[in-house]
């Protein structure tokens, strides 16, 4: 009897209480009246400026090559060896005609009028879990498209992919290309308060050199793999690049095309090894760091002291203004969940990658656009090991070439034929680069003749090891490959694994032989993987036999040649490369985004930076 | 008592040390590590090895885990290893959401499980009864995450009542920090409220059937006294037992509602520290459990004597 009357009145308070509660979760008619995004929406009104217009020039630059003929005299030395040990030297003048390239740029401007932007409000994007903020340590390249509102580069790509100055404001060359001098724009700040200098840019990308692949492949190849000997900080706000060999590349080499880590950072953070990752994010960019919680979000803050580099807004160069108060990195790890918060107007912008059966979810909801971008897209391929006992020979990889289902293999990654194509091009399709050379081959679904190169090799039978991510987006695609490569009468032993795992398999020599997977592709020779290329053997251990490849991928990147010439060469490339098959293309799958649309001002690309966007308050 | 509850923490210790052991062990048996995650083209595999080096992946096994035993004893639960944050400062901000999602989905089940559990059993083989086991038996077989995107279909796009996603602290108020939770709460409490219901049910009818209920009865006090004073209070028991199962249950539970309504708690940390291989944030959290599992059970045996005065240690 004591133990019931102790227990009564705490009991009775506590069923009061989740009474009360309950009632409370009940008692809903007032929110039932007012939909979440109006409140979020009034919000902002209440708490913004507006600036009612904005003009901006967009510029439209269009390089034209002209070949023109040329005189060139030249003086010709001969040694002639004449018997008893007399050389003698004969000198001779010799007018040629070569080709002279000049270069013309005709600017076409036009003016956008940004109707009503407001400034204010938090923009919420979803964002994949990141490892670290540090641009220049590994692991970056998967996470770091955030860290582009914060940090900047020296120069940065626009959306013809073509590099355009950032935080430099002029440069010049030597005649020979050699010596390349850069001017830093005055008056940058860091967001800690400190001025950004010739030192910074220097320290940055020395930091950055043996983890960038641009940048490293530019110091390797181009300056004897020698960076002090070669990068001065000459004053303030000047600095100097000297060059051993000519580059084809150096521009782009500082600008982000893979969002690998070409920031410019203080003394604080390009000073630390890189191995001590520093999470501090402090760059010159529109939007500051507020608050990073490791696998959930990152909250940025306009910069009111930002500096925006001149000319008009094209993807990731020219103006960029923070129109926004925040933006809110959200990780949502759960696709549906991203979805119904996008619909519920908890999220503004869907910039993780989604299939093309969640963009059929959202496209009759009137509030949300969906953006299907089919440049920038991801190649799927199957990487086959040339060090192996299998893939070593080139006839499995050409049976791999012949039989595989291209169009079966992409609805498998990525759903309906609106969200991928294929391409028979070594270099991704609907670029400049796109050939038809030596692409006869290419899904071909020829299992007879794929069958007869298995046989012809003594491949009957072979143990196929093949570890795969647990991602549907590979792991679907692999199991028609598996399927494939078991009529081709091979027995595979199918590895499902963690990403970290599967890494552990695939740099590990014994431990693989063929996996899929998916890469940025190739869509400018001077862009990225295409200069990764030339160091093709990082993970399957490409031995380019005849050299050729290597012979023209040198020629791409050191001598001055006009587009048409680097077309030839790209073309020999690809002719290389479908005979060798380093890698055996599938397709390409473009890539969804999805936006609400009362966010303003926003242009899909590969990536949409959050700068330049504004809310409006109409939905 | 006191002596009760000092041998008890004394016998939890080697407990922790086995799990700390066992924890350890599986996760460096487990192929791949925390340097293999930043692995990408642009890197190479003697970058990746010299990583491995500066995070002390290659040292022993048996080296690794003394050092991280010392540290841990010393209070240093370490840093993350691809974050270089404190661990302790990784879980403070999610310790908040987990107890909230545990503190409000036992809240729920209990005042679902409880009542429902009682009426069946004062209904016993009736039509009630058979409704509230049929409820039951839904709340034990329908996938959790199935509900939740049920619910947030319902309740977050067609009735926007409750957030899709998220979590509000409770510092931002309480009413806001209630509608972030009672969606994932709800979902979560199906499954623990429909065993409560089945416990409490089949204990009551137990003791419904006993004399003293009988004589209750037969003196003629209210049906509502007979069942909360004689036969719920010495039914309550196995239905305490059962919190602390309940309680450990949600807290290492709530991983799936905090991935499909994206709440940042421990259960995570813990999934994303295990797939990273981040073996301090893991071995932290697996630490934290196991403590959370011993010193639950240990507040249960404790309730236990006060309940009943019979039972002493």
């Amino acid at each position: 009897m004591n133990i019931a009357k102790r227990l009564r009145l705490p009991a009775a308070a506590a069923i009061a209480a989740v009474m009360l509660a309950v009632a409370l979760a009940c008692t809903t008619e007032t929110v039932r009246e007012v939909p979440v995004d109006r409140v979020v929406t009034q919000e902002v009104v209440k708490e913004v400026p507006v600036e009612r217009v904005v003009e901006v020039e967009k510029e439209v630059v269009r390089t034209v090559e002209i070949e023109k003929p040329v005189e060139v005299i030249k003086e010709v030395v001969r040694e002639v060896e004449v018997p008893g040990d007399t050389v003698v030297v004969e000198k001779e003048v010799v007018v040629e005609v070569e080709k002279q390239v000049v270069v013309t740029e005709e600017v076409e401007v036009e003016k956008i009028v940004y109707r009503d932007p407001r400034m204010g409000g938090t923009i919420r994007v979803t964002d994949i879990q990141k490892q670290h903020l540090d641009a220049a340590a590994p692991g970056y390249e998967a996470n770091g498209w955030s860290n582009t509102h914060i940090k900047e580069s020296t120069f940065q790509l626009n959306a013809q992919y073509d590099p355009r100055p950032e935080l430099v404001e002029s440069w010049k060359t030597s005649g020979d290309g050699l010596t390349w001098t850069f001017t830093l724009r005055d008056g940058v700040k860091f967001h800690n308060g400190d001025p950004m200098t010739a030192a910074d840019v220097v320290g940055s990308i020395k930091r950055v050199q043996d983890h960038d692949g641009m940048i490293s492949t530019l110091v390797k190849d181009h300056q004897d793999g020698d960076f002090d000997g070669h990068w001065t900080a000459v004053d303030r706000l000047t600095y100097e690049m000297a060059l051993e060999k000519f580059s084809t590349f150096v521009l782009s080499s500082f600008t982000q095309p893979t969002i690998t880590g070409q920031f410019i950072v203080p003394e604080s953070e390009w000073s630390r090894p890189v191995t001590d990752v520093n999470n501090d994010a402090v760059g010159t960019g529109p939007f500051k760091l507020d608050q990073w919680i490791p696998g959930d979000r990152l909250i940025v803050s306009r910069y009111e002291d930002y500096q925006s580099p001149p000319g008009p807004p094209s993807w990731q160069a020219g103006r960029k203004v923070a129109f926004a108060d925040k933006v809110e990195f959200i990780v949502v790890p759960d696709v549906a969940a991203q979805v119904a918060a996008l619909k519920a107007g908890q999220l503004d912008v869907l910039s993780t990658p989604f299939g093309g059966d969640t963009a059929d979810q959202m496209k009759d909801d009137p509030n949300i656009i969906i953006h299907t971008v089919r440049f920038g897209t991801a190649r799927m391929s199957i990487w086959p090991k040339h060090s192996g006992e299998i893939f070593d020979d080139v006839r499995a990889r050409q049976a791999l070439r012949l039989a595989l289902p291209s169009e079966r293999i992409m609805t498998a990654a990525y759903g309906s034929s609106s969200y991928w194509r294929t391409c028979a091009s070594m270099w991704t399709c609907d670029t400049f680069w796109e050939s038809d050379v030596d692409t006869a081959d290419y899904n071909a679904q020829d299992l007879a003749r794929a069958k007869a190169l298995i046989e012809e090799a003594g491949l009957v039978g072979a143990e196929v090891l093949m570890p795969v991510r647990s991602l549907p987006l590979v792991s679907d695609p692999s199991r028609i490959v598996r399927e494939v490569l078991e009529d081709l009468g091979m027995v595979v032993i199918w590895e499902d694994l963690d990403t970290g795992a599967w890494v552990e398999r695939v740099i590990t020599e014994d431990k693989w032989d063929l996996f899929v997977t998916t890469t940025s592709g190739f869509k400018d020779p001077f862009i990225g993987n295409s200069v990764h290329f030339k160091k093709m053997g990082w993970i399957h251990d490409y031995a380019d036999e005849t050299n050729e490849m290597t012979e023209n991928l040198d020629r791409l990147f050191s001598e001055n040649l006009t587009r048409a010439e680097q077309k030839k060469i790209t073309d020999q490339i690809q002719s290389v490369f479908f005979r060798d098959l380093p890698l055996v293309p599938l397709g390409e799958g473009f890539k969804n985004l999805a936006v609400r649309t009362r966010i303003k001002g926003y242009i899909p690309h590969e990536s949409v930076p959050m700068y330049n966007l504004w809310i409006e308050d109409d939905n | 008592m006191q002596q009760y509850i000092a041998r008890r923490i004394l016998q939890s210790l080697p407990i922790i040390a086995v799990v700390a052991v066992i924890t350890f062990a599986l996760v460096h048996v487990a192929p791949g590590d925390a340097a293999y995650m930043l692995f990408s083209p642009n890197v190479s595999v003697e970058q990746i090895e010299e990583l491995r080096r500066s995070l002390g992946l290659d040292r022993p096994m048996v080296v690794q885990f003394v050092d991280w035993a010392v540290r841990f004893i010393r209070g240093d639960l370490g840093t993350g290893l691809l974050s270089k944050q404190p661990v302790l400062d990784l879980m403070k901000p999610r310790l908040e959401a987990t107890v909230s999602i545990t503190f409000w989905g036992m809240v729920f089940s209990i005042v679902m499980g409880i009542p429902l559990g009682m009426v069946a059993a004062w209904k016993a083989h009736g039509l009630i009864d058979r409704a509230v086991m049929l409820a039951a038996v839904f709340g034990l077989s329908v996938p959790s995450f199935w509900l939740a995107y049920i619910f947030v279909w319902a309740f977050a796009l067609q009735l926007p009542w409750f957030p899709a996603i998220g979590y509000t602290p409770i510092s931002d108020g309480l009413w806001p920090w209630f509608r972030s939770l009672a969606m994932p709460c709800f979902v979560i409490s199906l499954h623990t409220g429909a065993v409560y219901a089945r416990m409490t049910r089949s204990t009551m009818i137990e003791v419904l059937n006993e004399d003293y209920v009988r004589t209750a009865r037969a003196k003629g006090l209210a049906e509502f006294n007979v069942f909360v004073r004689h036969a719920f209070k010495n039914a309550s028991i196995p239905i305490i037992t059962l919190l602390g199962f309940l309680f450990i249950g949600l807290i290492t539970g709530t991983i799936f509602v905090e991935i499909v309504f994206a709440i940042p708690g421990l259960g995570r940390l813990l999934v994303d520290a295990v797939k990273a291989h981040d073996i301090p944030i893991v071995q932290a959290l697996l630490m934290l459990t196991a403590l959370v599992y011993v010193y639950v059970n240990l507040i249960v045996d404790i309730i236990y004597a006060y309940v009943d005065p019979r039972i002493r240690y």
